[in-house]
């Protein structure tokens, strides 16, 4: 309903049923923010003449129909109008500097009070099969969790023309316009554009929203354009930022670069964020944040509520207040509950909980995410050695910690990669979870095709044949391992590509280790088994190439991934899987045949 | 007289003239693929001289649709995709992409089949020969800018000249060569209009008319350079026709009317090769062989970046050969399936390619008349053309063309539906 695809074609009729036409075009103008529609283009038959519908004509949009309060008045549209249909779907979105980004393959409307305004030029995959006029399926396969199936919207500001437009639409990302979109939807057209624009269109907007987006951009893409923003700038948003994700950001920067914008920032800033930088990523010190509200304890209850109202805008949770001594250290806790309840002149001191839960700064997030929910806390202050209240972990940080743990454990069990926030897809009805299935289905039926393009070496020598389990089973597995050891590789996005490649050389190494161990073992067995030596040789060497073809792909599908789509999504990890495992078994089988044959 | 062609060949006008060459001639060369040298093979093993002047309205037909392309590609800067997107529907532009993806895709299987065959005439595995060329490609086009890709395939261009060395070396009768060429003789039995047919479709395929529109593109050709682009594209239809008239008179010469050889085993650009030997010397054999695993080389790397193109202008992603991997994702993927997809499908063994061919032949012959009447209606459109629309006269001839390539292409496919004479 809310889109251009599903309002063309729709019937037009009078007030007394009588059919006018069907809608081959919406008119808005070009300038307006989120603009009204103001008329239709309908035609009234096949061969009939296109006519102009002022929207003060139209009586309502009833069911899927449009009725109209009168006979078209004859009003023509204005010069500058935009047709959307004509203008702008379908066509070409570049950016500021002329990269071509995605077609406009649909328009959002909104429908409210009489009113259809347009929103913005959808991009998603969805679009596509509502072109198609698949619009229940389009509706039926939506998916706010899924990266595919949404919509994407650029909002109207960003592709609105200027003036008439026969060619492409140029994103105009003039530094006011900007302002108007949400930190996250800005984040998301950053993530979409090149990598050499990213850094540009940062610098375009104004400092506060700038160090929003940069937060909410994506870890992986993030560190990139951190690292080509010119280092004043950077440092200025690091500033504005919360601390402990300024200090995710500068962790993931060159150690000497991120020491040198240390230097560029305000003192207080600077010593906060290097202290946060200090403790490992995973750790309470590392996911802790250092906005919290600590009072002493001397002071009274509304003294403490004045202080709540000030700290409030900064603080990341305002349902706890620390109560700290004089050195910092942690004496007791008070929920925004108590404070409310208790008497004005009560000293804080005598109302507070002394029986605090804490973690330590060096403790592993798990730890720390398993306490928030076995208490039940909103949030669990840190400490350190000598028992300084130093920050607080909030339960939403714990949700990101869990799902990361559990994505990880997921994924080590399975060999599936996890995604940043990706669990494991339990919905019974996910296109995901069948597509996974199909595709395990499809390795298989491969699998016996191959079978049936071999049988005539199957004939020559039985003996292979024995020898087809082990090597599906071992080069399944080299490349599962292989798999495993490329995804938490590159998933540590500071490391060099340079220490990728030693870590993935050593890797690489433990698999020829393996092949050379399978292949010789499968050797000692064939021979005492079959007693054909030549089957059992070519068996072996087919076994050793086949593992070794395994784990080069295992290592190599998910960087190359990588390469194609930045970020810490690693890519269909199950396809990777299928896809080594069937092309080492077409190693094995056509290696041991050309052996065989040489053999013989 | 003498002044003006001083002026019209100065310095400027021949290096301006050598710098605009290349997507026309890199097009016509590779249509010399892997198929196309199989048809031609088995059109002169069958019928010797007697069919070689239907090259030449081919070839006239050729020039007429590519030049075409080259002007839209010109003036409005954007590949036959993004026109077709544009100015037609959504379910016409989603039908035409998954017809290109189905043939393009069987048509770079078969090219790396080419691939496979040559080499083991020159008693190479295919196990070695089809990766090393398949990273080699895709290696050329990834790293590569457009300019040094484009002289690479126009150096490749020069190994059609090896057909000619075939041709003399096969020792034709030359005055039967000119009189076949310029006299038009047919027989009007079915096997041998399906020849000609099979010929023209061969000749003229859909993908062509990406390919030369995208890289006119991507190589940034301004309206000024028309005339040199027009130019281009004469000197490729020239150059392929010359190449598969060498074919053909190499077969001939070889195979027709031989006792033992000639319409019966002659059915693949491989036996053709392998035939050579006794009739030609095994010197034949090896340059017609070299031919095959060069055009196929070739034609297995613009086939995928064919299809690159065409999939992101249709969907308005990034693309171009001076682009890098993490500039234009989308395209470098597309074009890696294909070259991996191929690759990998080819070396499985006994896998059903002349189903494939087929199949492949058979969707673009359904495909072509349609992208033809797209190309006619955009072309005469002002808004999208301006000045540089067809003129009536030239549209005329243009239609009447198209009408014919119609009929012949409706024969091809239900020839090759119901296959007769084959």
């Amino acid at each position: 309903m809310p889109y251009l695809s599903a309002m063309l074609g729709r019937r037009i009729q009078d007030e007394s049923g009588q059919a006018l036409g069907r809608v081959t075009d919406l008119v808005v103008e070009p300038a307006a923010k989120f603009p009204p529609v103001k008329g239709i283009v309908a035609r009234p038959g096949r061969r009939g003449e296109r006519i102009y519908i002022p929207w003060s004509d139209v009586a309502e949009v009833r069911g899927d129909r449009i009725v109209l309060l009168r006979q078209p008045s004859g009003v023509q549209a204005d010069e500058g109008d935009v047709f959307l249909y004509r203008d702008l779907l379908d066509k070409q979105i570049v950016d500021m500097n002329g990269y071509r980004i995605v077609r406009v393959s649909d328009i959002r409307i909104s429908m409210s009070g009489g009113e259809m305004r347009v929103i913005g030029a959808d991009v998603g995959a969805l679009a596509f099969l509502r072109r198609l006029g698949l619009h229940s399926l389009a509706e039926k396969l939506r998916s706010e969790r899924s990266d595919v199936l949404r919509d994407r919207i650029v909002p109207w500001n960003l592709v609105s023309p200027v003036g008439p437009m026969p060619y492409d639409v140029r994103l105009s990302v003039p530094y006011r316009e900007f302002l108007e979109i949400h930190p996250s939807d800005l984040a998301d057209i950053i993530e979409q554009l090149p990598e050499d624009q990213r850094a540009k269109i940062l610098a375009l907007i104004e400092a506060p929203k700038a160090a929003e987006v940069l937060s909410q951009i994506l870890p992986g893409i993030r560190s990139e354009v951190a690292d080509s923003l010119d280092d004043e700038r950077l440092s200025d948003l690091l500033e504005i930022m919360p601390p402990d994700e300024a200090a995710d950001i500068l962790g993931s920067l060159p150690r000497e670069k991120a020491q040198f914008l240390l230097t560029l920032m305000g003192i207080k800033e600077a010593s906060v964020v290097s202290e946060l930088l200090g403790y490992e990523p995973t750790t309470a010190g590392g996911r802790m944040t250092t906005e919290f509200i600590a009072v002493p304890d001397h002071i009274t209850a509304s003294d403490t509520i004045d202080r709540l109202r000030d700290e409030a805008p900064e603080a990341e949770t305002i349902y706890y207040v620390y109560v700290v001594d004089r050195d910092g250290h942690l004496s007791g806790v008070l929920s925004l509950r108590d404070l409310l309840r208790a008497r004005a002149d009560v000293r804080v001191g005598s109302l507070m909980m002394r029986d605090v839960i804490t973690t330590d700064v060096d403790d592993d997030q798990e730890t720390v995410a398993e306490k928030l929910t076995r208490y039940n806390l909103l949030a669990v202050p840190v400490l350190n050695e000598d028992h300084v209240l130093k920050g607080i972990v909030t339960v939403d940080d714990a949700i990101d910690v869990i799902r990361q743990e559990s994505g990880e454990d997921f994924s080590q069990l399975s060999g599936v990669p996890f995604e940043e926030e990706g669990t494991p897809v339990r919905d019974a009805l996910d296109p995901r979870r069948w597509g996974a299935t199909m595709l395990a289905f499809f390795g298989g039926i491969l699998a016996t095709g191959l079978f049936a393009i071999f049988r005539s070496e199957f004939l020559l020598a039985l003996a292979i044949v024995y020898f087809v389990p082990l090597a599906l089973r071992a080069t399944h597995d080299v490349s599962v391992w292989s798999l495993a050891a490329a995804v938490s590789d590159i998933h540590e996005e500071s490391t060099a590509p340079s220490t990728i490649g030693r870590l993935l050389a050593r890797e690489y190494t433990y698999t020829l280790a393996a092949a050379a161990l399978i292949s010789g073992l499968g050797l000692a067995a064939g021979l005492i088994w079959v007693h054909n030596w030549e089957a059992a040789v070519a068996a072996a060497i087919g076994l050793f190439v086949a593992i070794a073809v395994a784990g080069m792909l295992g290592l190599g599908l998910p960087l190359a991934l990588k390469r194609a789509r930045p970020g810490p999504a690693v890519g269909p990890g199950r396809i990777v899987v299928v896809l080594a495992t069937a092309t080492s078994l077409v190693c094995f089988l056509a290696v041991s045949d050309l052996l065989l044959r040489a053999l013989h | 007289m003498a002044e003006r062609r001083n002026s019209w060949l100065n310095k400027t006008n021949v290096l301006m003239m050598l710098s605009v060459l290349g997507p026309g001639i890199i097009v016509s060369m590779v249509d010399n693929d892997a198929g196309g040298i199989a048809t031609y093979s088995v059109a002169g093993a069958r019928y010797g001289y007697s069919i070689l002047w239907i090259l030449i309205p081919t070839g006239v037909l050729l020039y007429l649709v590519q030049e075409m392309n080259a002007r839209m590609g010109i003036v409005t800067g954007k590949g036959l995709a993004s026109l077709i997107r544009e100015e037609f529907s959504f379910r016409l532009t989603a039908m035409i992409m998954v017809a290109m993806l189905v043939a393009n895709f069987a048509n770079t299987v078969s090219e790396f089949a080419g691939v496979a065959a040559s080499s083991q005439i020159f008693g190479i595995s295919k196990y070695i020969a089809v990766p090393i060329a398949a990273v080699a490609i895709w290696w050329l086009v990834l790293k590569g800018s457009y300019k040094v890709v484009e002289k690479v395939f126009m150096l490749v261009s020069l190994v059609y000249i090896a057909y000619i060395i075939s041709a003399i070396l096969a020792k034709p009768q030359w005055n039967a060569v000119a009189h076949g060429l310029l006299v038009p003789s047919g027989q009007l039995n079915g096997p041998f209009v399906v020849m000609a047919v099979t010929i023209i479709g061969t000749t003229i395929a859909p993908w062509m008319q990406f390919y030369q529109q995208s890289a006119i593109v991507d190589k940034g050709l301004s309206v000024d350079q028309l005339v040199y682009e027009r130019l281009d594209t004469a000197i490729g239809t020239v150059f392929l026709t010359i190449a598969a008239l060498a074919i053909m008179i190499c077969c001939a010469a070889a195979f027709f009317n031989k006792a033992g050889i000639g319409a019966t085993t002659i059915t693949s650009a491989e036996q053709a090769a392998k035939g050579l030997a006794p009739v030609a010397g095994q010197y034949a054999t090896y340059l017609f062989a070299f031919g095959l695993l060069f055009a196929s080389v070739f034609a297995g790397c613009i086939l995928p970046l064919t299809t690159a193109y065409t999939v992101c202008e249709a969907f308005g992603w990034e693309y171009g050969v001076d682009r890098k991997f993490s500039q234009a994702p989308k395209f470098y993927t597309v074009y890696t399936t294909f070259i991996a997809g191929g690759a990998i499908l080819i070396l499985i063994p006994r896998m059903p390619l002349i189903t494939l061919m087929i199949v492949s032949q058979t969707i673009m012959g359904m495909l072509l008349p349609v992208i033809l009447t797209c190309m006619l209606k955009i072309i005469r459109n002002r808004d999208v053309m301006g000045d540089y629309v067809n003129g009536d006269a030239y549209n005329a001839v243009a239609w009447i063309a198209v009408i014919i390539l119609y009929a012949l292409d409706l024969l091809l496919v239900i020839s090759s539906i119901f296959p007769i004479g084959r």
